[in-house]
């Protein structure tokens, strides 16, 4: 019975037992991010002055108790995941996307046109990445919107130095040669058999971009240029951790040790993904 | 040799006069100048300040006048220190980040490379398994978390480090650039792994093995050049990293180094001195990656002509 | 000079002991060329790779394998070291990947002669690189291989085998990777250098116009045990054995160019066969009984078949 290489890969992929494991554990911290806190009665932006730098305690009403304002300590790092792992998700997405075409299309035009925007790639690569995101977020009058733009466009830089380099190997092939003789045009060509025959490797490195978008949005919101207060993100929440840690480690375990296992677990995603996709043998 | 290392450095001053312009402008168009905020000041005295600064010409002779200036070394004034030009600024901080940068490299390419090979060469050895295992922990856990754990634990609870500043000489540097090195540390020494345990297995091996030159030679004259390759391709964009570690690292340990002005500079739209950074940092990455391409076509032959 | 009897090797599979050498013995005299002849997969190359314990990290070998009185299969390491290379050499398959890419060329023959002074080693390189007709030797010497062609390389490749002069050359498919037109260059000078020295040659190949260029004896393998050892012209006037009879016949041979048909010998080796009982060729054999398929038959007189000695 012949089986489709992704089905192949999608097997392989199943018998790493540590990557699935790591996707079970990444789809409980969403689920618990994004679900959560429909159990509260509150936001993690209210303030229960009654119950300002409340203690641990499971059976009150604030679990993981408070900050010394009173906003729910739990709450906020649920709250906070998502904004984390939504930039995260939808940054490796769009850089991806982003970085698949303009490497496709570079790849197969080859001559000037290729060399013209890949030297754009290297005066790209030649900003120091925080100063980049930094500028652009500026430019684009700051915000979570700005903040998210500038990230992802440090970031399709790789995704489309591979592409591009799976597209001329690619466009040297019979059946581009074929395509064209059959009378497609270039841009369906790009689309309809460049494109596609990329996506392994995009979802390979795409895998890989997750936790680098997610370790940008949270450290430059540690630094005070990302999310700001009073909205959460896990970035700031470590940043008000650590201020505190002296006298209430919580602060900074909580929103930390969930920040630690979701790169912990995209870690291991990717490493599987990339073993499924790319069965020559890695050790 | 000689051509490749010349077409090298001559595309690297391409990239830095592009970093150059395009960070100018960049600058120019962000909303908001730098003494429109929060300040109530009257029209005339902003004219005049903004006179003083050349801030009310054309922008592209503001450019022109930048560029004057930095043909003779000088990266103009600061908007926010008044008293002080970016020259006295950087030059201030960057021995500081330099000495940083400096050892944290260092520390990351000894110690990723060792712990590499000893673990290629003992595969599933108790090495092996403890270097996998810090090195999902420099992957998972980020400095900014570490940081502050570190400073927690070993200057607070134990005492045995200072918890931040650079007054008390080599102690006060041991944790910044342990724990800049250590992201670096877990990847060097991955790398190192699989790309020595993949050159252990090339053809090419096995004819040296067939000399009768032993083990270690084999390992030292044969494998070794191959399998550092993707090491030495891996510390140009390292050194990227390593920017950004630094920082982080330098506003947590509160050191007086170059990276704690630019988050300061950039929110107070203190344009020359963001341009200052700019340039020495994005000439640092160039010039990094630059070493780097020259140093793999020093080790393979066949990159230098390409 | 070599005398190897019963070797073995076994590779460790995911977890399973795999034979892919069964008891194979043949021994060479100083000076002789012995051709070992046999498919791809019929464990000719790990035979070599026994000898000079260069085998892959899970293969194992057994029996014994006397190189001037001494066992290869059992010496320690360093022992191994002071033999190859210098009284035993090796000649690889690929000449693309079996250099050093990183490395001058001159600098990797040298290293052969590691025990000597550099410039007195890279002296007799060069010497040796003349020898094996590299134009320009001295200037070439200082090139690295890429900047050669893949006849150029094996010629280095050879021309590093010889350096020490070594008493046995093994040579593992030395010409499969190079252009038709090249290939009996590169047998001649390996003859004509071998000849010079009297260095005696094992060589590995699954090409039986390489045999009669330069062979004097030739061992027939097949599933990883000999089916034949005869000298090499007795072979190809009478092929004994049914499975060097289907060789023969699928060779195109020059002295017949309007033979009626190319003949091919039906079915494929099956893998992992020096693991079961019986014999490897049974399969495909047309004398095949019933016992062929159970006992494994044992080399009588330069044969393992019985069918046709009875």
């Amino acid at each position: 019975m012949a089986r489709s290489p992704f089905r192949l890969a999608l097997a392989r992929f199943l018998k790493n037992r540590m990557a699935v494991a790591c996707t079970l554990l990444l789809a409980l911290i969403v689920a618990l991010c994004f679900l959560g806190p429909l159990f509260f009665p509150f936001t993690g932006e209210d303030s229960d002055f009654d119950n300002i730098s409340a203690p641990i305690d499971l059976f009150s009403a604030h679990p993981f108790g408070t900050d010394d304002f009173g906003r729910d300590l739990l709450v906020r790092v649920m709250e906070g995941g998502q904004v984390s792992l939504t930039i995260g998700f939808l940054g490796a997405l769009a850089a991806g996307v982003i970085g698949t075409l303009y490497g496709a299309v570079a790849g197969f035009a080859g001559g000037r046109l290729d060399r013209l925007m890949m030297a754009a790639v290297e005066v790209l690569y030649g900003f120091p990445y925080v100063i980049l995101v930094v500028l652009l977020s500026m430019l684009l009058g700051g915000g979570n919107i700005a903040l998210f733009a500038a990230i992802v466009f440090t970031l399709w830089l790789t995704p489309a130095t591979i592409v591009r380099a799976q597209a001329q190997s690619l466009a040297r092939r019979e059946f581009i040669e074929a395509a064209r003789a059959g009378g497609m045009t270039n841009t369906a060509i790009v689309l309809q058999h460049i494109v596609p025959n990329t996506m392994v490797l995009v979802l390979v490195y795409g895998s890989l971009l997750v936790p680098e978008v997610i370790l940008s949005e949270s450290f430059l919101s540690f630094l005070g240029i990302g999310i700001k207060e009073p909205q959460a993100s896990w970035g700031n929440l470590i940043e008000a951790g650590t201020a505190q840690m002296e006298t209430d480690l919580r602060l900074l375990a909580l929103p930390g040790g969930l920040l630690a296992l979701v790169l912990f677990s995209l870690n291991f995603i990717a490493d599987g993904l990339r073993d499924a996709f790319d069965p020559k043998e890695r050790l | 040799m000689i051509s490749f290392v010349a077409k090298r450095l001559w595309s690297g001053l391409w990239t830095l006069a592009a970093l150059i312009t395009l960070t100018f402008f960049v600058m120019r168009l962000v909303p908001g100048g730098p003494f429109s905020k929060n300040r109530k000041i009257s029209p005339e005295v902003q004219a005049n300040i903004e006179a003083a600064f050349h801030l009310d010409e054309p922008v592209w002779r503001q450019f022109l006048r930048y560029l004057g200036g930095l043909v003779q070394g000088d990266l103009g004034p600061s908007l926010r220190f008044r008293d002080y030009s970016v020259n006295d600024l950087i030059g201030s901080g960057l021995p500081y980040s330099l000495t940083l940068g400096f050892w944290a490299i260092l520390v990351a390419a000894a110690l990723g490379i060792s712990l590499g090979m000893a673990g290629a060469l003992r595969r599933n050895g108790p090495v092996d398994w403890a270097t996998g295992a810090f090195g999902v922990m420099g992957i998972a856990v980020p400095i900014f978390i570490l940081g502050p754990l570190a400073q927690l634990y070993f200057s607070l609870h134990l005492g045995l480090l200072p918890v931040s500043g650079w007054n008390d000489g080599i102690r006060s540097l041991i944790l910044p650039v342990l724990i800049l090195a250590l992201p670096n540390v877990a990847y060097i020494s991955r790398l190192t792994r699989s790309s020595l345990i993949e050159s252990l297995r090339e053809p090419h091996i096995r004819t040296a093995r067939a000399k009768g030159i032993g083990p270690w030679r084999v390992l030292r004259a044969h494998a070794l050049n191959g399998a550092l390759l993707p090491v030495v391709a891996y510390l140009g964009p390292a050194t990227a990293g390593l920017i950004t570690g630094s920082i982080l690292i330098e506003t947590i340990f509160a050191l007086p180094g170059v990276g704690r002005h630019f988050v300061d500079a950039a929110l107070n739209r203190d344009y020359p001195l963001v341009m200052g950074i700019t340039l020495l940092y994005g000439g640092f990455l160039i010039l990094f990656n630059i070493l780097t391409d020259i140093t793999r076509a020093w080790m393979d032959p066949r990159l230098r002509h390409g | 000079m070599l005398e190897i009897k019963g070797l073995t090797v076994d590779f460790r599979v995911e977890g399973r002991m795999v034979r892919a050498v069964d008891g194979v013995s043949l021994s060479i005299a100083k000076g002789q060329v012995m051709g070992l002849v046999g498919e791809s997969g019929s464990g000719k190359s790990q035979v070599l790779y026994a000898l000079m314990g260069l085998l892959a990290e899970n293969g194992r070998a057994g029996g014994q394998a006397l190189f001037q009185g001494q066992d290869l299969l059992t010496m320690a390491p360093r022992a191994l070291d002071l033999l190859r290379g210098k009284r035993i050499a090796m000649i690889f398959q690929d000449p693309m990947t079996a250099l050093n890419p990183y490395q001058r060329v001159g600098d990797q023959l040298a290293e052969v002669l590691f025990h000597l002074p550099k410039a007195q080693a890279w002296e007799r390189a060069v010497a040796m690189l003349e020898r094996v007709k590299i134009p320009d030797a001295a200037a070439r010497a200082r090139r690295y291989p890429h900047e050669f062609s893949g006849g150029m390389r094996q010629r280095v490749m050879i021309a590093m085998a010889l350096l020490a002069e070594p008493d046995l050359l093994l040579a593992d498919e030395p010409t499969t990777a190079l252009d038709v037109t090249i290939q009996a260059q590169i047998l001649d000078l390996l003859g004509e250098l071998a000849a010079e020295t009297q260095t005696a040659i094992l060589i590995v190949t699954h090409d039986l116009g390489v045999v009669a260029r330069l062979c004097d004896r030739v061992t027939v393998l097949y599933g990883g045990r000999v089916m034949e050892e005869a000298g090499a012209e007795a072979l190809f006037e009478a092929p004994r054995h049914p499975y060097s009879q289907g060789l023969l016949a699928a060779t195109p041979r020059m002295e017949a160019p309007l033979a009626p048909r190319m003949t091919t010998i039906p079915g494929t080796p099956r893998a992992g066969a020096a693991s079961l009982p019986g014999c490897p060729f049974a399969p495909r054999c047309a004398l095949v009984t019933d016992r062929c398929r159970k006992e494994t038959p044992q080399l009588i007189e330069g044969i393992a078949c019985r069918e046709v000695t009875r």
